[in-house]
């Protein structure tokens, strides 16, 4: 589906600079609808836990249905690449305890982080105190990280979606959706007047202000936009589905079956690495196994056991590159290594020969050429001592190399978006 | 086990020139606004005539000037590398720094505050001040020079507004700071500060309004002279516009266009217009705003300045 | 000038709730991810935490990210999204004559007691928002309108946790 115009950010229409900026607008919209929805207030929002005025879930589930009818009608209608769009990841535990903790933690402040944000902004002064409250868990987190890093990664499942884990056409969960939250619409009108009914009144005055008589089936035009987006989704989403085999709308994994994206890259010899290195040309981490002697080690390498590996790509330890390339003294141990890697999503090589082949290669001069020689062996002799020149820090001959090999990695998502 | 990043990850960890930080920003933002403060003292000093009609706000803000400059200097201080040497900026002067030109005002507007503490600070620090002998003789001369005392402030108000840019402009090695309309624009915004910490510290409705609408006047001004810069440095040489383009989409775009014109100028103008006009009743945020958005023009172009300096678009510090 | 500017009442909750799908469509639109708030609140604590001890700060796995490459934690889209909020959340305030220097609390709690209450919570939130990977804006809402699994579970989570726990603090709102 490329040649779609959205997302346009992700599809490289502007910078990352401007993307700032454009963040900040909608954040105002954002901070905006959440204010007029009396979110800013923390009475408004608690009370429906109280049962008294379930608000948070009316404006909450009409904006997913709002947003989710958008992105099914223009993916369906070919405006919008789903295989762009940022998807949260699942994992299943840590989303399951976190929900619960957050959850707690919201009705205990009164707000949620994005809320308090609002509150703060309308002169609450109880909000700052939420605000100060989330940086101060983020570095509890942080600082308990390799206590809870095994748990909070586990269930890895990937950009697992409703639809593919349920192995349902878009459109089938989206109208599921639109029924599920038109039937809680209805229930909690219900709840409401039983509640006030049963306590409200005997006991103490609800909180916030008036309480609402919003009845959604008496309001037409909320029929009518109900309405126009179940259709929306119906027609679209059956177009989508129809059109793309297998839907690119988020892939199920079985928990703890990581996406085996990453692959096996073919080696690379010293020379190649070497000029990657200087060009700069990708991004690549070197990770070095040797735990004894760091003698002749490739400049900027990282120093992680064989043994603590796979262990820290499985927690997601190892800088964020496009790709890895193992060294070992002889080339011969990282090359069983090398799949490990691959299989925790990641790409992977070898530089081959290990340091041996780095120090004869590049870290002595190379052997003058000796009469009768081709030209292309001049041009060698030359990149090889401008290469040796570099990284033994000789000041010589400017930095001459041929192209650098490219490792063919699938471009990196970006990360982030959301809340990461 | 040691870790590092390698390649094209760990360009950001190399040191960058960055010679000035957080304490000049820090130093032309208050200069900037005591700048604000004394314009606006001398312009009521003039309006009302006597020290009774004074609002509240400006005799409070003739005691929050000398401890604003006071504050900011040390800044300026924490940023000499030589901290004994600072008498030195005495002298030697020189006609054409403007680091020696400043010296000097700073030592011209402390007296001038001083007697304006003298002569219009809240009475209940004005009668302690004023019963030592050598303060109640100085309070008396000066009170016979009112309108001159007026006029000294609005005129040192506005060299000092326009110095807190030209110190930047001095230094020819920075093409973005190179622009005279630098220091008009550090005026206005030093004025459209002082306009909102007195509008934030006045309880007079009447007064309070005033400030407002002056406020909207300076910032509109601002905005102004923002659009001034940018024509200045796209007209210019080569590495101007290739300096220009830090806010044009290079590395400082989005703190610049995002928290200095929208959050700094926009936002609050608008909202401020808006009281005017009486739709919204403005609290002590939007006043907050302009100033944050006043702290966050000089760090940003203190920054950028820099970057522009050491070749284009130089990665951010950890600070922004 | 005196006049106080009348308090408008809220937005009708399916209409406020459809501006915000909006916002959040136009999220995915232009940016291609969602909202998100309490990243903002890690990156500042992050960035806090730098300024106090750098190299510890770098050593920590889930904040080192923050600064790969030698980038500015604050520098990010989630922060310019959080200041966007907070200046959104103002012009609403100020627009519907709403601003007010207060308290939210039930009658029964008093303001000390209401402010170390506020804080536990935003530190619970802080924590498991970590945990889950988003807060109520980055998981529940943007991730449930993309129909992420783990959004979905993460949403329900939220509400069983409030409800949960909202006997216990019942005396803080009602």
């Amino acid at each position: 589906m490329s040649g779609s115009l959205f997302p346009l950010y992700t599809s490289g229409a502007f910078g990352d600079e401007i993307v700032l900026f454009i963040q900040l607008l909608v954040g105002i919209g954002f901070g905006f609808a959440l204010e007029r929805s009396g979110f800013a207030r923390s009475e408004n929002l608690v009370s429906i836990f109280y049962g008294r005025d379930f608000r948070v879930m009316r404006v909450m589930f009409t904006a997913i249905l709002t947003a989710m009818a958008g992105l099914v009608m223009l993916s369906g209608a070919g405006l919008m690449d789903m295989g762009l769009l940022y998807l949260n990841e699942t994992f299943l535990w840590a989303q399951l305890v976190g929900g619960l903790v957050l959850g707690a933690g919201f009705v205990v402040s009164g707000y949620c982080p994005g809320t308090s944000l609002a509150g703060a902004a309308s002169g609450r002064i109880d909000a700052l105190f939420v605000i100060a409250g989330v940086p101060l868990g983020s570095w509890i987190y942080a600082e308990l990280y390799p206590l809870l890093g095994a748990f909070a990664n586990s269930a890895s499942m990937g950009t697992a979606s409703l639809p593919s884990w349920l192995g349902a056409p878009v459109w089938v969960v989206a109208v599921g959706v639109f029924l599920f939250a038109g039937g809680a619409f209805l229930a909690v009108g219900r709840i409401e007047r039983w509640v006030r009914r049963r306590f409200v009144g005997t006991e103490v005055p609800a909180p916030g202000p008036a309480p609402i008589r919003i009845n959604p089936l008496k309001s037409a035009t909320h029929h009518l936009l109900f309405a126009a987006g179940l259709i929306g989704v119906v027609v679209l989403g059956a177009a989508y589905s129809a059109r793309t085999v297998p839907a690119d709308w988020g892939r199920y994994v079985g928990p703890d079956e990581h996406e085996h994206e990453g692959k096996v890259l073919p080696p690379l010899g010293a020379i190649e690495l070497a000029r990657i290195l200087v060009e700069g040309s990708q991004e690549i981490a070197i990770i070095d196994i040797r735990e004894g002697s760091k003698e002749a080690s490739v400049p900027g390498s990282i120093f992680v056991s064989a043994g603590d590996l796979t262990e820290r790509a499985a927690a997601h330890e190892l800088p964020h590159v496009d790709a890895y390339v193992l060294v070992s003294g002889d080339g011969e141990r990282v090359r069983e290594l090398a799949p490990s890697l691959a299989a925790h999503g990641l790409y992977a090589t070898w530089l081959d020969g290990g340091t041996r082949a780095w120090k004869k290669a590049i870290l002595s001069p190379p052997r003058t050429p000796e009469g009768g020689v081709t030209k292309d062996q001049v041009a060698l002799y030359e990149e090889r001592a401008s290469i040796h020149a570099y990284f033994t820090d000789a000041k010589t001959a400017p930095l001459k190399v041929k192209a650098s090999p490219v490792l063919k990695v699938a471009p990196k998502k970006r990360k982030g978006g959301g809340c990461s | 086990m040691t870790e590092t990043l390698v390649l094209r990850t760990n360009e950001g960890i190399d040191p960058q020139l960055h010679i000035w930080g957080w304490d000049v920003a820090g130093y032309l933002f208050l200069g900037g606004l005591v700048a604000g403060l004394l314009f606006f003292i001398g312009l009521h000093m003039r309006r009302s005539g006597a020290r009774r009609a004074l609002p509240t706000s400006v005799r409070w803000g003739a005691v929050a000037a000398p401890l604003l400059l006071g504050a900011g200097m040390f800044l300026l201080f924490l940023d000499l590398d030589l901290k004994l040497h600072v008498w030195r900026f005495y002298t030697a002067f020189r006609w054409t720094s403007p680091m020696s030109w400043g010296s000097w005002i700073l030592l011209l507007v402390f007296p001038l505050m001083l007697v304006q503490v003298l002569l219009i600070a809240p009475e209940s620090i004005r009668s302690l001040l004023v019963r030592a002998a050598p303060a109640s003789w100085a309070a008396s001369m000066a009170e016979r020079g009112w309108n001159v005392v007026a006029s000294l402030s609005i005129l040192t108000g506005v060299a000092l507004g326009i110095y807190t840019g030209i110190l930047l402009g001095a230094s020819v090695a920075r093409p973005l700071w190179s622009s005279a309309a630098l220091g008009p624009l550090f005026l206005a915004s030093g004025i459209s500060g002082a306009a909102a910490l007195l509008a934030l510290l006045e309880r007079d409705h009447a007064a309070r309004a005033w400030f407002t609408r002056a406020d909207v006047w300076a910032l509109g001004a601002e905005l102004a002279l923002i659009g001034a810069f940018f024509v200045g440095h796209a007209t210019s040489t080569r590495c101007h516009i290739e300096a220009i383009q830090l806010f044009l989409g290079g590395a400082y775009t989005a703190p610049f266009w995002g928290l200095v014109v929208v959050v700094g100028v926009a936002a609050p103008l608008l909202l401020e217009w808006l009281e005017l006009r009486g739709r919204v009743v403005v609290s002590a945020a939007v006043p907050v705003l302009v100033l944050v958005g006043g702290l966050a023009l000089r760090y940003v172009i203190v920054a950028a300045g820099q970057a522009a300096g050491v070749g284009g678009d130089a990665p951010l510090n950890t600070f922004f | 000038m005196d006049i106080a500017v009348k308090e408008k009442p809220y937005w009708n909750p399916y209409i406020a709730g459809f501006f915000l799908g909006l916002v959040l469509l136009a999220s995915f639109l232009l940016l291609g991810w969602g909202l998100g708030a309490s990243g903002a609140g890690s990156r500042f604590g992050a960035w806090l935490s730098y300024l106090v001890v750098p190299d510890h700060t770098l050593g920590l796995a889930s904040w080192s990210s923050y600064f790969e490459g030698g980038a500015a934690p604050l520098k990010d889209s989630i922060v310019f999204g959080a200041v966007g909020v907070f200046l959104g959340g103002l012009i609403g305030a100020l627009t519907a004559g709403r601003y007010k220097v207060s308290v939210g609390r039930g009658p029964r709690i008093s303001v000390p007691a209401r402010f170390a209450l506020a804080l536990l919570g935003g530190t619970m939130m802080g924590f498991a928002a970590r945990l889950g990977r988003g807060c109520t804006s980055g998981q529940a809402l943007s991730g449930g309108a993309e129909l992420a699994l783990g959004s979905w579970v993460f949403m329900f989570a939220v509400f069983g946790g409030a409800y949960a726990f909202a006997w216990f603090v019942r005396r803080q709102w009602l």
